[in-house]
């Protein structure tokens, strides 16, 4: 019963990201002037399914690491420490958004 | 109209926050060569983080500089006025390019937490955002890539985004490329170059792994 519930919530969740991971295919793929077929998409699904996966994990391993119960911009940080450039790209993303709080409190 | 023309790097200034980088070409270089060894053009670039025709037709050899480059221009494509990007990025300015929601993200961090008193920090949530769209517009750029290397094989020269692309499709061959990277990405693809073989040729091999 719980299993099948279970079963029933992971395909949605996993359906409503198809459709998001689908957007985003959709619009890299005519900035490069390419098609991409559904399985395509369908085995990218998968794939940022057991990121996702992955990510939660190690973010919550790390949060409570640090005896928190709430995963912090640091914790996000720790998932880039080996890799120079994502964590550059992360950097940026995170100064920006403080930048654009202190200007305009618009997020 | 290719973007070639070295943009005049307003990169540079970049401030502070840009962490030492020591040795730059790590990052991407060590992928060795795939299935379909495409000798000449494996080489090449691997796709960073988006595979914009930049950093496609950007020069290696200036090593740090060029990278810097392609990191600084794949992150803020509107102000380094990167055309090809602002086209993309200005085609609809009514919408913001697409990610993965919010609130989905969130929801699937969740239904992935052990512990269900586990929380997430809104700014912190952003920035997972920003991980995973990061995540999928590489594997993307992977996967052209792999195309464009399959189809520089067969009758040469072709370039993402060059006149003879339109019709090519992204095909899960592809990402399985990928996939056997993907392990790899949070090490900055330092890893051992013998995964790739593991990777499986299907499908099945591929959704297997995800379980």
């Amino acid at each position: 019963m719980a299993e099948n519930k279970d079963q029933a919530l992971d395909e949605r969740l996993k359906s409503a990201l198809w459709f998001s991971i689908g957007k985003i295919v959709d619009e890299e793929t005519l900035k490069l002037g390419v098609n991409a077929t559904p399985q395509f998409i369908g085995a990218l699904t998968e794939m940022v399914w057991a990121q996702i996966e992955n990510v939660s994990i190690d973010l919550e391993n790390f949060a409570k690491h640090a005896r928190r119960s709430t995963i912090s911009t640091e914790d996000v940080m720790l998932l880039s420490r080996r890799n120079e450039g994502l964590e550059v790209v992360l950097k940026v993303y995170l100064d920006k958004q403080k930048v654009g709080k202190s200007k305009r409190p618009t997020r | 109209m290719p973007p070639t023309t070295s943009k005049p790097a307003p990169k540079r200034k970049v401030p502070a926050f840009k962490p030492p980088r020591p040795a730059s070409k790590s990052t991407k270089t060590p992928a060795p060569p795939r299935r379909k060894s495409a000798p000449a053009k494996t080489k090449s670039k691997r796709p960073s983080f988006v595979a914009d025709e930049a950093s496609a037709s950007d020069d290696d050899d200036e090593d740090e500089e060029g990278e810097d480059d392609d990191v600084m221009s794949s992150i803020e494509p509107q102000q380094d006025a990167s055309e090809s990007d602002s086209d993309a990025v200005g085609r609809e300015n009514s919408e913001p390019p697409p990610t993965i929601p919010p609130a989905l993200l969130t929801k699937l961090l969740h239904h992935h937490f052990k512990d269900d008193n586990m929380r997430i920090g809104k700014e912190a949530g952003g920035v997972v955002g920003k991980y995973m769209e990061t995540f999928v517009r590489e594997a993307i750029a992977r996967a052209a890539f792999e195309r464009a290397e399959v189809e520089a094989g067969q009758d040469g020269g072709r370039r993402v985004g060059g006149e003879g692309w339109q019709g090519v499709f992204l095909e899960v061959s592809g990402l399985v490329w990928n996939w056997g990277v993907e392990k790899r990405w949070e090490r900055g693809g330092e890893g051992r170059g013998g995964e790739r073989g593991e990777g499986g040729v299907t499908v099945e091999g591929e959704s297997g792994d995800v379980g």
